[in-house]
């Protein structure tokens, strides 16, 4: 019998607590910084871009805005104007025919799960000694956040009327971020200095 | 007289049936660092146990079960890693989670003496769970391979008769388990075992 318990301990042990993980406040030091570009394309082809100078794009599922203002759009787009502008292109209004077009905007995922958890087997059970078991509901919430960036060439228009993206960037996790201004000023630096070939 | 010498054999009985043992069970911490896949991880890491169970074959041949857990972690800083048209900046927190259950047999040179000094050879089953984090993110992969432990160790009771003893192991561990995902191959450690055990009869 002492056999049985110690291998069942043993084994508890192995399952329980033995896959330690990285803290949160380590993981969200930095963000993650993903390019990528079509290696078909020439960009010293090009000469203008327009981007809004203060506004972002919205998406989320916590909020009905589409756009989102105030400081941190202003220093999110005024980098990016300032990075396209150290690589020779020249800012136009959009309504000026550029050749290029920055977007950028944030994807919010904002998610609540609900797990409910009877103390006995049946739900709503009635006990003559213990009176009436209420089920636990546990209530988890996950929030992130994405800054994606894109770069789409208004000289070219497909059969369908869309544009064609020629570079893709995406840098998180912005919400979880202890410093999400500064960093995502930092990632936007990041994502031009991982991408050489954008520039006249 | 012969009552006497009755008496003595007795006695002398009882002292050997105290140092007799028949079973073992054992716990002990591992410190291991791997020798392979270093470009992975390339760290010591104390953050692995050992569970043993002992059964008697023989005076001096003993053979059971052993249950081992170990996580190598490693903190790569950030950096810039390109593929193609591609490229992510981030740092990564490579992390190896090592389950082993090996059959294993262990010789030991003498069974009645404070110090019991023993070799061994488990073979058996490894599961490998590598996992790299990168701020919310992570990616997984898993993988089963054979396990081969190759060990030398020794037992230290403070008095001959003790039913428990400290215990000190040094081993090798071959695990053929791969990940293709992340190309890494085989994975080889060594580990240092402190504990104690408990000996049954």
């Amino acid at each position: 019998m002492r056999v049985v318990y110690f291998l069942l301990a043993g084994v508890s042990l192995l399952f329980v607590g033995c896959e330690p993980s990285p803290s949160a406040e380590e993981l969200s030091q930095n963000l993650v910084v993903q390019t990528a570009y079509d290696e078909t394309i020439n960009f010293k082809n090009y000469n203008t871009y327009s981007i809004p100078l203060d506004t972002l794009g919205l998406i989320s599922n916590s909020v009905n805005d589409t756009l989102l203002l105030g400081e941190y759009s202003e220093m999110v787009t005024q980098r990016l104007k300032s990075n396209m502008d150290s690589r020779g292109y020249s800012w136009v209004e959009k309504n000026q025919n550029p050749d290029l077009g920055l977007t950028a905007f944030v994807v919010n995922n904002f998610n609540v799960f609900q797990t409910i958890n009877y103390p006995n087997y049946y739900g709503g059970y009635y006990s003559p000694y213990y009176g009436y078991y209420f089920p636990v509901v546990n209530t988890y919430a996950s929030n992130s956040g994405i800054l994606i960036i894109q770069l789409v060439d208004l000289n070219q228009k497909t059969s369908q009327n869309k544009f064609r993206v020629i570079w893709t960037c995406y840098i998180g996790d912005i919400i979880a971020s202890p410093d999400p201004l500064n960093k995502s000023v930092e990632a936007v630096d990041q994502a031009f200095a991982q991408t050489s070939v954008i520039g006249k | 007289m012969r009552i006497l010498a009755t008496i003595f054999l007795i006695g002398f009985s009882n002292v050997a049936f105290g140092q007799y043992f028949d079973k073992i069970y054992g716990f002990s911490l591992d410190v291991t660092t791997p020798l392979s896949n270093t470009e992975y991880v390339d760290n010591i890491s104390a953050r692995g146990f050992r569970f043993m169970y002992r059964e008697m074959i023989s005076e001096k041949l003993f053979g059971g079960l052993d249950l081992t857990n170990s996580t190598l972690t490693e903190h790569k800083p950030r950096q810039t890693y390109t593929s193609g048209s591609s490229a992510i900046t981030t740092d990564l927190f490579n992390y190896t989670y090592n389950y082993g259950a090996t059959l294993t047999f262990d010789y030991f040179l003498t069974t009645e003496k404070k110090l019991m000094p023993y070799a061994g050879l488990g073979v058996g089953a490894s599961f490998l769970r590598f996992h790299q984090y990168y701020n919310v993110y992570s990616s997984q992969s898993d993988s089963w391979g054979v396990l081969i432990r190759p060990q030398v160790g020794m037992f230290y009771r403070l008095r001959e008769n003790s039913s428990w003893a400290f215990q000190a192991a040094l081993h090798y561990d071959y695990s053929s388990a791969k990940s293709e995902e992340l190309a890494l191959g085989s994975l080889s450690v060594i580990g240092l075992q402190v504990g104690f055990v408990i000996l049954d009869w």
